[in-house]
C-alpha cells in the first residue's frame, strides 16, 4: 500500500506532487512538531473571539431587547447590524477557511487529518453561539498545541478550556456546601435553588476518557461533578458568561472524592484552592486502561475501518504504553496501523474528508475565498463567496462546527447512508467544475493521470471514466465511485 | 442558559421528516394505513399563548401578552386566532389538547431539553435513541423507514435502516450518470453503498424535486402520507418558540409560530382527504414558558406546556387536563405553568393507538417500564 495510504491518512495526492520514498515514514514525520497553519492574514486569539461572544450577548440581551421591547421589526433589524459588526455571521466561514485552505496547502497533511480526528472527538456541539465565534479559534488554540504532549495535556487544557466548560454547563455545576451554595440556596429571595450539574462531569468519564466500557456509575458522575465544580468563567457585567475561566474556591464543594474506586482525599490547601483537583483526578482518568482502549477504538475507526480488531487496537496501546501517553508516539503508531492493515480495511470518507480529498486530487480550490491569501473581519457580512465554504458542508450534511451532540460526528458508514446524504454528495460533485481550477483542462488523460496517481489498483477507476459523458459528469462520477467514497 | 439562538432561525429551518413503513406487519397489511405526525417546536412554545385559560389573574402576570381576539373551545380554553384550522377542526371531533404538560424536565436549558423530549430519557445526553425510533422498533415498524432530513432525527432513532428526503436547491445529475455510479458497485457484494444508490434511482414522483418551503413540505407529505405503501410516520420540525422579547399577543413572533403549526395542520388535512381520519398529528416541545413576562415583554425558559393534537385518531375534541392553576403557590418554582401530566404517557399512548401496539410494551420496550400512564381509552380511538 502506498498510494491509496496517501488517501487513507491524508487527502490525496495533488497534481504536482509525487509519491514520498517511504510513505510510512512521511506519514509519521509530520507528527514530530505542529506545523504552522497555511493563512496569509493574522489569526484571531479565542480571548478576541471571547470577547466578541461577549459584545454579541451582552448586546442583544442587555441592551437591544429592552431598548426596542414594543417594535420587533426595529429589534430585527438592530440585531442584524449587531450580527455584522461583532462577526457573529463571519467566523464560522473564515474558520472553515483557514482549515481547508491548510489542509490543501500544507505539506503536512496526515497531521491536519489527525487536527481534524481530535476537533471531532473533543466537540464543541451545536449550543448557543459558540459554532459562530469560538469553536474554529478552540480547535487552533487548545486542540492544536497539545498534539506533541500528552494525552493528559489534551485532556486537560479541552477540559479547562472556556468552550468546553461553557459547551457543558459546568458554570451552573455548583456545590450545594460551598459558600456560594449555601448562601444562595438559604436566600429566601433567590427563587433559583443552585447544586450539581453533572452534565461536563458525565462526557468528560463517557466521551472524553475512559468510555463506559469502564463501568462506572451514576455515584461516580457526582463525585466527578464535584470535583470540576468552581471551574466556570469570571462574570462581568460587560461580557456575561463571556469571561475568562478561573477556578473559583467560593463554588467548589469539597473533598473527599471517590471515583472508580479511587479515593482522591487531598487535603493541601493550595491544591484545593486552585482548583488542581481536577489535574489530579484527570491524571488518573487519562491513563486509565478504558481510556487508553477508548482511543485506540476511535483513532482505528477514523483511519482504518468501523470494526477495528483487537490486534489494530493493541498496537496503539502498546506505544501509549512505551511513551506514558505521549501523542506523538500514539499519532505515529495509527499510522503505521494504517499503513500495515490498509490493503484489506477501507474507510468510508465522512463529507467533509471527501470534499478535500476530491479538492486535493483534483485541484478544486476555489470554493475557497483569496485561495491561499487568506481575508480579514472588517466589521461586515462575508461576501457570498467567503461562504462558499460553509454553504457546501451544510449541503452535504457536514456542518463541522454544528454536530448535534456532544459525541461528534459520528465516524461510522452507517450513520452516513441515506439517501438524502449521497444525493447531496451527487449534486454538490456535479459542482465540481465551478470549483475547479480554470488553467486546466478536466479532460479523459487528466483523469488518468489523477488516478494513475491516486491508487494502487487504478483498473476499475479507469475502466469506470472510459464511460462517455459530458464534462460535469465526469466529476459526478470519479467523486461517488468506490474509490473515491472509501479509502 | 440563556439561549436565544433559536429565535432568529426561524423561516429558514423549517424541516421534515418522515418515516416509512413498506413491509407488513406480522405479515399482514394493515388496512387502512394509520399516520402519525409529529411536529417539533423546538425552542419553548408557550401553552398558554396557544392555548389561553380563562382566568383573570393572566392579566396581571402577562399584560402586555393578553389575547383580544380568541377562537373559544369551552369555557374555560381558548385558542389563539392564528390556529384557525385547529378550531375548524374542533368543531369535527378531530383537534384536541392536553394542557400543563410536559417532558419531566425542569432545568430549562434548550440544549438538554431537545434531547430529552426526542430520546424520551430523564436525563439528558444518555440515551443515543429517539422515543418514536424505539417506537417504531417495538411496534415491527422496522427496514423501510423513511426520514426527510440532514441528518436523521434523534426521535428517529433506534430502528434500522430508516431512509430519508429533504430536498435541495442543488440539481442533481441526470438518471443515466447516477445508473453509471449504481453499477460501479456492482463487483462489491451487498454494498449498502449501492443500496442507497438503488433507492435514489427509485424514488417516488412525490419525493422527486420540491422545495424546503413549509408550505411545500407540507403538501407534498400529504401526497406521500397518501400512498398506501408510503410512510406511515412523518415528523416536522419548526424552530423559533423561544420568544424572550417582543412576543406580541394576536400578532407578532409568536403568533407567525403558531401559524406556522396551522399552516401544517391545514395542508396535511386538505391533501389526504379521508385518509385524515386515520391520522393523529401531534406536538412536541422542550418545556414552556414563565407565566409572567419580562423585562423584554417576552418570556422566560419554563415548565408546563400544552400538546397540541388533531386528526381522525383522536376520540373527542377536548381540552384534557388536570389544571393547576395560576396562584403564585401554584406555580413550579413560583414561575412556571406546573405540569402535571407527563408528557411521555401522552407519547405512548399515541404510540400504543396508532401502531396498534399494547400499551405496556411500549412502557417496557420505550420508556424503561418508568411510571407512565395509559391515557389511550381517553384521548384516542383504538
Amino acid at each position: 500500500m502506498s498510494r491509496d495510504f496517501i488517501r487513507k491518512v491524508a487527502f490525496g495526492l495533488g497534481l504536482e506532487e509525487e509519491l514520498p520514498n517511504d510513505p510510512l515514514l512521511w506519514s509519521q514525520k509530520q507528527f514530530d512538531k505542529i506545523p504552522n497553519l497555511i493563512w496569509g492574514h493574522p489569526l484571531p486569539s479565542l480571548e478576541d473571539q471571547r470577547k466578541r461572544y461577549g459584545q454579541w450577548v451582552y448586546g442583544d440581551r442587555k441592551v437591544l431587547r429592552n431598548k426596542f421591547k414594543n417594535d420587533r421589526l426595529k429589534y430585527e433589524s438592530e440585531k442584524d447590524q449587531l450580527r455584522k459588526t461583532t462577526g457573529e455571521k463571519f467566523f464560522e466561514t473564515f474558520e472553515l477557511s483557514v482549515r481547508h485552505t491548510s489542509a490543501l496547502a500544507t505539506d503536512s497533511p496526515a497531521f491536519e487529518r489527525m487536527w481534524q480526528f481530535w476537533g471531532n472527538f473533543f466537540a464543541i456541539s451545536e449550543k448557543d453561539f459558540l459554532a459562530s465565534f469560538s469553536t474554529g479559534v478552540y480547535q487552533r488554540e487548545i486542540i492544536r498545541p497539545n498534539m506533541n504532549k500528552t494525552f493528559e495535556d489534551l485532556v486537560y487544557n479541552v477540559t479547562t478550556s472556556w468552550c468546553m466548560l461553557h459547551h457543558l454547563d459546568n458554570a451552573e455545576n455548583i456545590g450545594p456546601s460551598s459558600k456560594r451554595g449555601i448562601s444562595i440556596n438559604s436566600d429566601p429571595q433567590e427563587k433559583s435553588k443552585v447544586g450539581l450539574n453533572e452534565n461536563h462531569a458525565r462526557e468528560l468519564l463517557e466521551l472524553h476518557t475512559v468510555s463506559p466500557e469502564a463501568n462506572y456509575t451514576q455515584e461516580d458522575v457526582i463525585e466527578m461533578a464535584k470535583v470540576m465544580t468552581g471551574w466556570k468563567y469570571l462574570w462581568n457585567k460587560k461580557y456575561l458568561e463571556a469571561g475568562p475561566i478561573k477556578f473559583q474556591d467560593e463554588y467548589h464543594e469539597n473533598g473527599p472524592y471517590k471515583i472508580l474506586g479511587k479515593i482522591y482525599d487531598i487535603r493541601d490547601y493550595n491544591t484545593v484552592s486552585q482548583g488542581k483537583e481536577l489535574k489530579v483526578v484527570i491524571k488518573d482518568l487519562a491513563n486509565h486502561p478504558s481510556t487508553k482502549k477508548h482511543i485506540a477504538l476511535k483513532l482505528c475507526q477514523h483511519f482504518i475501518c468501523d470494526e477495528p480488531n483487537e490486534e489494530m487496537m493493541n498496537k496503539i496501546i502498546k506505544a501509549w504504553d512505551q511513551s506514558d501517553g505521549s501523542l506523538i508516539d500514539i499519532h505515529k503508531a495509527t499510522m503505521k496501523v494504517a499503513f500495515e492493515y490498509g490493503n484489506n480495511f477501507k474507510k468510508f470518507s465522512m463529507p467533509e474528508l471527501w470534499l478535500l480529498q476530491n479538492s486535493k486530487m483534483l485541484d478544486l480550490k476555489y470554493y475557497l475565498y483569496s485561495y491561499p491569501k487568506g481575508f480579514e473581519f472588517s466589521g461586515s457580512v462575508p461576501r457570498t463567496k467567503q461562504l462558499l465554504v460553509k454553504r457546501i458542508l451544510e449541503q452535504l450534511g457536514h456542518p463541522i462546527y454544528r454536530a448535534k451532540q456532544p459525541n461528534g460526528y459520528v465516524d461510522l458508514e452507517d450513520e452516513w447512508l441515506s439517501p438524502e446524504l449521497i444525493i447531496r454528495r451527487l449534486a454538490v460533485a456535479r459542482r465540481f467544475p465551478e470549483m475547479s481550477n480554470s488553467k486546466l483542462i478536466y479532460d479523459n488523460e487528466f483523469f488518468e493521470n489523477v488516478i494513475i496517481s491516486n491508487f494502487d489498483e487504478p483498473s476499475n477507476l479507469l475502466n469506470l471514466m472510459k464511460t462517455p459523458t459530458t464534462y460535469s459528469d465526469r466529476f459526478v462520477i470519479f467523486a461517488n465511485s468506490p474509490e473515491v467514497m472509501r479509502s | 442558559m440563556n439561549c436565544t439562538r433559536r429565535s432568529f432561525l426561524k423561516g429558514s429551518l423549517a424541516t421534515i421528516f418522515f418515516s416509512n413503513f413498506n413491509i407488513p406487519l406480522y405479515g399482514s397489511v394493515q388496512s387502512p394505513k394509520k399516520n402519525f405526525i409529529i411536529i417539533s417546536l423546538r425552542g419553548g412554545m408557550d401553552g398558554l399563548a396557544a392555548v389561553p385559560v380563562s382566568d383573570p389573574l393572566i392579566n396581571r402576570y402577562r399584560s402586555e401578552l393578553i389575547l383580544n381576539k380568541k377562537l373559544k373551545l369551552n369555557s374555560d380554553f381558548s385558542l389563539h386566532p392564528k390556529l384557525k384550522t385547529l378550531h375548524s377542526l374542533w368543531s369535527k371531533k378531530q383537534a384536541s389538547v392536553v394542557h400543563a404538560t410536559n417532558i419531566p424536565y425542569t432545568n430549562r436549558s434548550h440544549f438538554d431539553g431537545q434531547n430529552i423530549m426526542e430520546t424520551g430519557a430523564l436525563k439528558a445526553y444518555t440515551q443515543k435513541t429517539g422515543w418514536l425510533g424505539r417506537g417504531m422498533k417495538s411496534a415491527g415498524l422496522y427496514e423501510s423507514g423513511l426520514a426527510l432530513s440532514l441528518p436523521m432525527p434523534l426521535l428517529l432513532r433506534g430502528v434500522e435502516k430508516n431512509n430519508n428526503y429533504y430536498p435541495t436547491w442543488m440539481s442533481l445529475p441526470k438518471r443515466e450518470i447516477i445508473e453509471i455510479v449504481t453499477r460501479a458497485y456492482d463487483g462489491i457484494e451487498k454494498d449498502k453503498l449501492q443500496e442507497i444508490y438503488n433507492v435514489i434511482l427509485n424514488r417516488p414522483l412525490t419525493m422527486q424535486g420540491g422545495d424546503e418551503s413549509l408550505d411545500t413540505l407540507s403538501k407534498r407529505t400529504a401526497k406521500i402520507l397518501k400512498d398506501p405503501l408510503g410512510p406511515r410516520v412523518a415528523v416536522f420540525d419548526l424552530e423559533g418558540f423561544d420568544t424572550h422579547t417582543a412576543q406580541g399577543n394576536e400578532n407578532g413572533e409568536h403568533a407567525e409560530n403558531l401559524q406556522d403549526i396551522d399552516l401544517i395542520i391545514r395542508n396535511l388535512h386538505e391533501g389526504m382527504g379521508s385518509d385524515f381520519n386515520n391520522t393523529l398529528i401531534m406536538t412536541l416541545t422542550e418545556f414552556g414558558r414563565t407565566v409572567e413576562q419580562n423585562g423584554g415583554n417576552g418570556t422566560e425558559h419554563g415548565y408546563g406546556s400544552a400538546i397540541l393534537m388533531a386528526g381522525g385518531l383522536l376520540k373527542k375534541s377536548q381540552v384534557f387536563t388536570d389544571w393547576p392553576g395560576l396562584k403564585q403557590s401554584n406555580l413550579f418554582e413560583g414561575r412556571d405553568l406546573q405540569s402535571t401530566i407527563d408528557a411521555r404517557s401522552v407519547y405512548a399512548s399515541a404510540m400504543s393507538s396508532v401502531f396498534n401496539t399494547e400499551f405496556e410494551r411500549i412502557k417496557k420496550d420505550v420508556f424503561w417500564n418508568e411510571d407512565i400512564k395509559d391515557l389511550s381509552s381517553h384521548l384516542f380511538v383504538s
